[in-house]
């Protein structure tokens, strides 16, 4: 399933014209295009497509024993979506990098274009698989992945919106047309056996970007301009770290009068009755303040619960690193959620009941992300369990669906989560598939460890 | 005489024979069978009452003759799935002893209904959990009825001694999760393969991984017999 952190919109604290309020994420580790797997996978699949491709041949083509692929990976499913995830999230950190090393959005994107152009004559098996092997993929979730790849991109051009000159007057569909022409283009382009020819094309796909955000005049400029210095990027090794913090979102949702409003309205109202009025009367911030940052009350929700996500997958990954291990990092990761639940009741009320009940289906989406976000956590277990072949494939999301549907009812039938009495219990249902019985009854008497005391 | 045969014997008309109470049920059941259907197709946060009324070919008036809107309309459907979805399972189990056995027994005859009725339980499983007040507690009480039967087993293992109270309200939790999971993707077509998935997450807890899969093999022999 997506990431919460490739679907986030490191947008959402933009000021007008700047580049200064989005965050770079780390590197994936281990690097996708050094990991053996993940490079067999990526060019076995561009060669024979998605269906066709074997776990077996995946394992021998990078050179790796089956034991050591299950410890890794439940099947091949998990290992694309694993890959696939590490080469956007390897992206991310790429055009954010590129972005924020320049002065204003409009030289942000024009370097990022050229570096994205870069990146795609550099991994021509890479594109391939993203824009026609997902698509033809009968998997559902390896098309989600395509989707939510692309609307990354369109998330990352609507930042022109806080620096067009008349914001009101941008359709709000603009950067996701914009983004969907480009993907367009490429596909039929590969499709056809053509070159993708990146840097012949990239100024046009500048110009297509910039033009509803800045008129036909301006984005015509584009057209002649050359390619800004220091616009490669060149690509350090990847971070030692197998898990690394994320950073935290900025602003602080928990402060940013924005998302905190959006919360406790979707509280009191439920997300269909809330109105960006409401929104911006609560937050304290005119219409025009609302325009600059946000297209439309779906934009603003989604991007606050964005950000809320990502402050939780921070807490997450802080108290995980605290312990030696997975079984130590996890019960360190459960009391530190425990105290998050504790302290933002009402957050968790409207991730797991109200977004359900939404009509929106993005928000939905978002929702199960969240979710899926715990099953990976929960399913690093897989590397260090004693027999990885016998863990199910779908261990970690059976524990995190069970957890979810746990928290929902509870919430649903107004009961007391009761957080820190559950999560013992909740730790027992999540080390069983990975160490069996025994081990995860030792949860169940193991005392709340130091590091899972997240200071903010 | 040669008599006519029933259907074409003459019947007084204007005064229909049908009674007002039977053209109300008869309508009753049009809009409830549109209803499952628009529910499932569309979603309940995504269907208004407008796309019911069309799909039973029924005015708004007859609509709000037997519902206060689409929530109460949920809430009788989600209530009429269940009680069907019950009887079957009841059916299903039989004569069946032992607390694995019948679980198994039913569990396959709740898929098969599934199977039969993919809309209805679609209503039932993931849209009742997005619906109003009624429809969530019905969808909680089915799951709460669930955890209730796997804590049982407890008295039949010795395996579940000290578990965490929350084990079988998780268990029941993920078991509905799958089940959503699987309909979403619309895999609900294998129903034995469905069972033996589900039943594994139900049994091994409590009977171990071996004796799990031989209670399921052994279900699965006696359903096909």
């Amino acid at each position: 399933m997506a990431l919460a952190q490739r679907t986030r919109s490191p947008g959402n604290g933009g000021r007008p014209g700047t580049t200064r309020s989005h965050p770079i994420p780390s590197r994936p580790d281990p690097d996708p295009f050094v990991d053996p797997v993940s490079v067999a996978l990526v060019s076995l699949i561009a060669e024979r497509g998605y269906e066709a491709v074997e776990v077996e041949v995946i394992a021998e083509r990078a050179g790796v024993t089956m034991e050591a692929f299950h410890r890794r990976f439940a099947d091949k499913q998990a290992a694309t979506v694993a890959t696939i995830e590490a080469c956007l999230r390897d992206f991310e950190w790429m055009v954010e990098t590129v972005y924020a090393s320049r002065a204003d959005w409009r030289e942000g994107l024009r370097a990022c274009a050229w570096a994205i152009a870069d990146h795609l004559e550099e991994h021509p098996d890479l594109v391939h698989v993203l824009m026609i092997d997902l698509l033809e993929a009968k998997n559902e979730m390896l098309r989600v992945l395509r989707e939510e790849t692309l609307m990354y991109g369109a998330r990352v051009i609507d930042r022109a919106r806080a620096a067009a000159p008349e914001p009101e007057a941008v359709p709000a569909g603009a950067a996701a047309i914009a983004i969907g022409s480009i993907a367009q283009l490429l596909t039929h382009r590969l499709q056809k056996g053509e070159e993708l020819a990146a840097h012949a094309t990239v100024r046009q796909m500048i110009y297509l970007s910039m033009r509803p955000y800045l008129g036909e005049e301006t984005a015509r400029e584009e057209l002649s301009l050359p390619r800004p210095e220091g616009s490669h990027l060149e690509r350090p090794a990847a971070e030692p770290h197998r898990h690394p913090v994320p950073p935290r979102p900025e602003p602080d949702p928990f402060v940013d009068p924005v998302t905190v409003a959006v919360i406790g309205l979707i509280d009191e109202l439920g997300y269909e009755a809330v109105e960006v009025e409401a929104i911006a009367g609560r937050a304290g911030i005119s219409s025009e303040e609302f325009a600059e940052r946000f297209t439309d009350k779906q934009e603003c929700v989604l991007a606050s619960v964005e950000a809320y996500v990502a402050d939780f997958e921070w807490t997450v990954e802080t108290a995980y690193a605290s312990g030696e291990g997975w079984r130590e990092g996890l019960r360190a990761s459960a009391y530190a959620v425990a105290d998050y639940i504790d302290t933002h009741p009402t957050l968790l009320k409207v991730v797991l009941v109200d977004l359900l009940q939404a009509k929106n289906e993005r928000l939905r989406v978002l929702r199960e992300e969240s979710l899926m976000y715990g099953a990976r956590v929960i399913d690093r277990g897989r590397a260090e369990a004693a027999d990885p072949r016998s863990v199910a494939p779908e261990a970690g999301a059976l524990a995190m669906g069970s957890i979810g549907q746990l928290l929902t009812h509870r919430l649903q039938k107004g009961e007391d989560i009761a957080a820190h009495e559950t999560a013992p219990q909740l730790l027992y249902l999540a080390v069983r598939p990975y160490f069996g019985d025994a081990a995860a009854r030792e949860e169940l008497r193991m005392p709340r460890p130091v590091g899972s005391y997240v200071r903010r | 005489v040669a008599r006519l045969p029933q259907a074409l014997q003459n019947v007084p008309v204007g005064r229909s024979r049908v009674s007002r109470e039977e053209l109300g049920e008869r309508q009753f059941e049009r809009i409830v069978t549109a209803a499952t259907e628009v529910f499932a197709k569309r979603g309940f946060q995504a269907s208004t009452v407008e796309n019911i009324i069309d799909a039973a070919g029924i005015g708004v008036g007859s609509f709000y003759a037997h519902f206060d809107g689409k929530e109460d309309c949920l809430d009788a459907i989600t209530q009429r799935i269940a009680a069907e979805a019950r009887e079957s399972v009841v059916a299903g189990v039989g004569t069946e002893e032992g607390w694995a056995p019948r679980l198994c027994a039913g569990l396959h005859e709740l898929l098969i209904f599934a199977g039969d009725n993919p809309l209805a339980a679609r209503v039932v499983l993931l849209e009742a959990q997005t619906g109003g007040p009624k429809a969530v507690a019905l969808h909680a009480a089915l799951v709460d009825e669930v955890a209730g039967y796997l804590r049982s087993g407890r008295e039949a293992s010795d395996l579940g001694r000290g578990w965490p109270p929350a084990f079988e309200e998780a268990t029941a939790g993920g078991l509905v999760w799958l089940a959503q999971e699987r309909l979403l993707r619309g895999e609900m077509g294998d129903i034995d393969g469905l069972f033996a998935e589900l039943a594994e997450v139900a049994l091994e807890p409590y009977l171990g991984v071996d004796a799990a899969r031989r209670e399921i093999k052994a279900a699965l022999s006696r359903a096909g017999a």
